[in-house]
């Protein structure tokens, strides 16, 4: 068993496929919770969690759950009326709901954007579209590099005493102009460095630094099997106008396993290694 | 056996008439190190990229370049523009993708590669970490994982700290020597290249004006305006007139001066200042509530009219403190005052009016505009005033130019001048010196003094220790988060035994207190008679 | 910035929300209709879906009255200037029948649009379900809030499963 970051792109891009897009397409109360839960559960243990982004999530529940309501008047229970319109609580209820998806939904992207960070991700597609790949290397590569002239440019402009604090969007364009032209100036120079390190465009070999090996492979076959039976065995979920009845269903199970996987394989890994230093 | 040989070559550029290289004869043997030099402009970077033919440029090439290799590898100037990858790793399987080597033979090579250069703690870093120095040694990894014959190098060292140049210097000699590959290297700071190489070749004009060993090559140079690139050692004894061939590094020179000079001192005269132009009391910084402190109760004063230079290794804080001094930055705790007032009550831009400037380090984030004169109307309406300063430091030339297209020097004065257009009494300067060669140290020097008779405060903050000799009445360290030992140059360079400049080493046995060349020229003459 | 849009948010929220909030109890008390003598008679029904009831959404099944109708033939005052809008709003208020509709200003026909009557919402039952509405027996060419109701007239508004039938229909 070994970390989560080290197993095959490939493996893990098709387990965040199928986690998410049963999150987002099979809308059903428990399967969300379940995702949220797992996915929180997951970010500590990653130890990615940050105050920011929890400040930033609860304003967009509470944002979502006060708009719904105001729009969708659908429902059988109205809890109080507003203008003439009824504020239901099956409007409330959805509107919790689609809010924690959006939060499973983002907490899951984070978890995805670690585990499948930067060149993995490029590794995915270096074999099927070798082009696209080298240029998405080469934008995730300017990205950082955007920022920090950035920074160093609107000090600069600070400095200048062109930094209008009153107009602000008129300097923000001054800086950013300024910092696309040092890009396109560093493009060039980095294409004259690219063919000075004999880039040719016709063939080129493809550096495989990861192997698919026996782990990956079972992942694999497990994500998928687990994946087909939540979604045989879904169960839809009304909101309007009376809440569906939720009973157990062997998805439910399914599907608890599939997100539970990556918070089994850190765990494993942490005792293990645990266990092995309290041997010395 | 040689590995070059250029017969009666010339090359122009599009749509000019004069030829930027004209070239006799030029051969080079395998296993040689050759360094190139000459002023900025002479045609040595052209000359490297011709030998390149992807990277040739375009124009009108008449005669032969007989090359014996197909594998050269080329690092340039800028290690930011170099860097492919958003991780190390990447950036050496880059190269090795183009050649199509297989999976196996590209993991032998980074780890072989890695492990020579001694960056192998590097490899799982993400590019955008790494500092100036470790990025251009991620370059020259790149390009020796490819097993080049010839190794291509144009200014390799322009943007790296003098400590870190010096590192980097040192492994392309190890590579020559113990590779054998060949290296034709050209420099602007020759200080420890002269006596390394094999052989030295001074452009002018495009032209071979000289090309013979190194000993013989700082003999020639004697009377050209290039002498002042010369390593120290080499300069002195020149200025001095005497026979034989002139020392090429320290211990040599220094063996000379003993040899011939009885001990003696340097008078100097201490200039005194008055008001405090800057009063920094008790200054903490942190980045972030849990980072450590980076600055830990510094305190100095900037006096009005003098010039003060603050020395430190990497990552000291220098950039820190100068951008808590210009209000970009703030401390938590301790004060900071600006002609006796503290820099907090400054609203607004006032304090960047006609009060304090600050010229950060890499000078293209200065300019916004597409032309050098739009840039300078962003500060100052009145054109008239504009050229007046421009032809009074001489860049009257280079106003209707894009700022990309200036060279290092060039820009690095233009960036300078458009911060002198706000009238600043205090004027902070981050590592002015980076990419220039020789000829405008000199004249950046000149600028600065001028500054200083017109009553401005300057604080520069550098690692080249021979431009702060030059310059500055006190200098200080800047170690461990506070600034150390503020005391008047001569005490200051000749306290030190490490930090100190290469007149002061190869003298100090013999001449207390002389810290410059022209003071030990100055001693040595006297003796002379 | 961030604190100058959280500060928005509360003044526009809170200047909008002085007015308008009541309880349940307290709209049900609401009788806003004045007896007068223009009379018309008011049903609301879905026969269309139990002859359609397998393209009926599972959500909505228990909703569905017995016989198909929500209302029958009750006898609805008029007001002068009554539509057919603003009678089934009145009328299904009296009733305690839930009502869902868009006003005129904000349905994107300019004329009031009904979305949905006792929780059965258009597109309960197949994506061209919805209500339409009866008068006299003859299918409006109008809007709701464009009819103005005279006496002794028969408003029927009526669910139907597929509104492509009943414009061939018609065209027959």
């Amino acid at each position: 068993m070994r970390d989560l970051e080290k197993f095959h792109p490939a493996a893990l891009g098709v387990y965040f496929v199928c986690v998410l897009g049963i999150l987002m397409f099979l809308n059903n109360p428990v399967i969300i919770v379940i995702s949220l839960f797992s996915g929180a559960f997951l970010v500590l243990l990653l130890k990615k969690f940050e105050l920011k982004s929890l400040v930033f999530l609860t304003s967009l529940l509470l944002l979502i759950c006060i708009s719904n309501p105001l729009v969708s008047h659908k429902g059988a229970t109205p809890l109080f009326y507003f203008n003439s319109s009824p504020i239901t609580l099956q409007s409330v209820v959805y509107g919790l709901f689609f809010a924690l998806m959006l939060i499973a939904v983002i907490i899951w992207c984070k978890i995805l954007n670690f585990v499948l960070g930067g060149d993995s991700f490029i590794y995915l597609f270096s074999k099927p579209l070798p082009k696209t790949a080298l240029i998405l290397k080469l934008s995730l590569r300017f990205i950082p590099l955007f920022k920090q002239q950035y920074h160093k440019t609107k000090n600069s402009v600070k400095v200048l005493g062109l930094y209008n604090g009153n107009k602000k969007i008129k300097s923000e364009i001054r800086v950013i102009n300024a910092v696309i032209a040092f890009m396109v100036e560093n493009s060039i120079e980095t294409a004259r460095a690219m063919n000075a390190r004999s880039y040719n465009n016709k063939y080129r070999s493809r550096y495989r630094f990861k192997k698919f090996g026996v782990y990956d492979f079972c992942f694999l076959v497990l994500t998928l099997i687990l994946a087909t039976l939540t979604v045989v065995f879904k169960q839809k979920f009304y909101f309007y106008p009376n809440f569906s009845e939720v009973s157990f269903s062997l998805g439910y199970l399914t599907f608890f396993v599939l997100a539970f996987m990556p918070i089994f394989i850190v765990l494993k890994g942490e005792l293990k290694w645990k266990f092995l230093i309290s041997k010395i | 056996m040689e590995i070059l040989n250029i017969k009666d070559l010339s090359f122009s550029y599009p749509k000019q008439d004069e030829k930027a290289i004209e070239i006799a004869d030029f051969s080079v043997n395998q296993g040689d190190f050759v360094l190139l030099c000459g002023k900025s402009g002479c045609g040595k970077t052209t000359l490297l990229k011709l030998l390149k033919k992807e990277i040739s440029p375009f124009g009108t090439l008449k005669g032969k370049i007989d090359l014996n290799t197909e594998n050269i590898g080329f690092v340039f100037q800028n290690p930011e523009e170099q860097i492919i990858s958003e991780n190390v790793k990447s950036e050496f399987a880059f190269g090795l993708e183009n050649l199509k080597l297989s999976t196996d033979e590209i993991s032998l090579r980074i780890a072989e590669t890695a492990s020579y250069l001694g960056i192998s703690y590097l490899i799982n870093k993400k590019t955008a970490e790494l500092s100036g120095g470790e990025k251009q040694l991620v370059n020259l990894g790149a390009v020796l994982a490819m097993r080049p014959e010839l190794l291509l190098f144009d200014e390799p060292t322009a943007f790296l700290d003098p400590i870190c140049a010096k590192k980097f210097i040192d492994l392309i000699f190890r590579i020559n020597r113990e590779l054998g590959i060949t290296v034709i290297i050209a420099e602007h700071s020759l200080n420890e290249l002269f006596s390394l190489s094999s052989r030295v070749c001074f452009l002018e004009k495009g032209k071979i004006a000289c090309y013979d060993t190194p000993q013989k090559t700082a003999k020639f140079l004697k009377n050209n305006e290039f002498e002042k690139a010369l390593p120290t050692s080499a300069r002195i004894f020149n200025m001095l007139d005497f026979e034989g061939e002139p020392p090429l590094n320290i211990s040599e020179a220094k063996k000379f001066i003993e040899e011939n000079f009885k001990p003696d001192r340097f008078e100097f005269e201490i200039e005194k200042f008055k008001d405090n132009a800057l009063e920094v009391k008790n200054v903490w910084f942190r980045y972030e509530k849990n980072s450590p402190d980076i600055l830990k109760g510094v305190n100095f004063e900037l006096k009005q009219g003098e010039i003060l230079s603050i020395l430190g290794g990497n990552g000291s804080g220098k950039t820190t403190l100068l951008n808590l001094l210009s209000k970009l930055l703030k401390a938590y705790s301790g004060k900071i005052l600006v002609f006796g007032k503290d820099i907090k009550k400054f609203g607004g831009n006032s304090l960047y009016s006609e009060n304090l400037s600050y010229l950060p380090q890499n000078p293209t984030s200065v300019f916004v505009s597409q032309t050098v004169l739009e840039d300078f109307r962003e500060i100052e309406k009145d054109e008239n005033v504009i050229k007046s300063i421009a032809s009074k430091f001489g860049v009257l030339h280079l106003l209707a130019r894009h700022p990309f297209d200036l060279s290092g020097g060039e820009m690095q004065k233009c960036a300078l001048i458009k911060v002198l257009f706000k009238k600043p009494k205090i004027l902070l300067l981050d590592e002015p010196t980076k990419s220039l060669d020789a000829v405008f140290e000199n004249d950046l020097a000149d600028i600065l003094k001028m500054l200083k008779s017109e009553g401005v405060s300057i604080i520069v903050v550098t690692h080249n220790v021979e431009f702060a000799a030059t310059i500055s009445d006190r200098c200080a360290l800047l170690f461990d988060g506070e600034l150390t030992a503020i005391c008047e140059k001569h005490k200051f360079f000749s306290q030190n035994q490490y930090f100190t400049t290469a007149s002061s080493r190869i003298a100090k046995s013999v001449f207390e207190n002389a810290v410059l060349q022209k003071e030990v020229v100055a001693l040595c003459q006297k003796q002379k008679g | 910035m961030k604190r100058t849009i959280i500060l928005v948010f509360i003044l526009i929220f809170s200047l909008s929300s002085c007015t308008g909030f009541e309880s349940v109890e307290e709209y049900n008390k609401r009788n806003t209709t004045k007896k007068s003598n223009i009379t018309a008679t008011v049903s609301i029904d879905c026969k269309d879906v139990l002859k359609n009831i397998k393209t009926l959404d599972k959500a909505v099944k228990k909703i569905i009255p017995k016989n198909a109708y929500f209302l029958k033939n009750y006898k609805a005052s008029v007001e002068k200037g009554d539509t057919a809008y603003s009678l089934i709003l009145k009328v299904a208020k009296n009733n305690n029948i839930q009502i869902d509709c868009l006003s005129p200003q904000e349905s994107s026909y300019n004329t009031a649009y009904v979305k949905g009557i006792g929780n059965l919402y258009e597109k309960d039952c197949g994506k061209n379900s919805g209500w339409i509405f009866y008068v006299n027996g003859v299918s409006s060419q109008v809007g709701c809030s464009d009819y103005y109701v005279k006496d002794k007239d028969v408003i029927e508004f009526t669910y139907i499963c597929d509104i492509n039938k009943i414009y061939q229909k018609e065209e027959k």
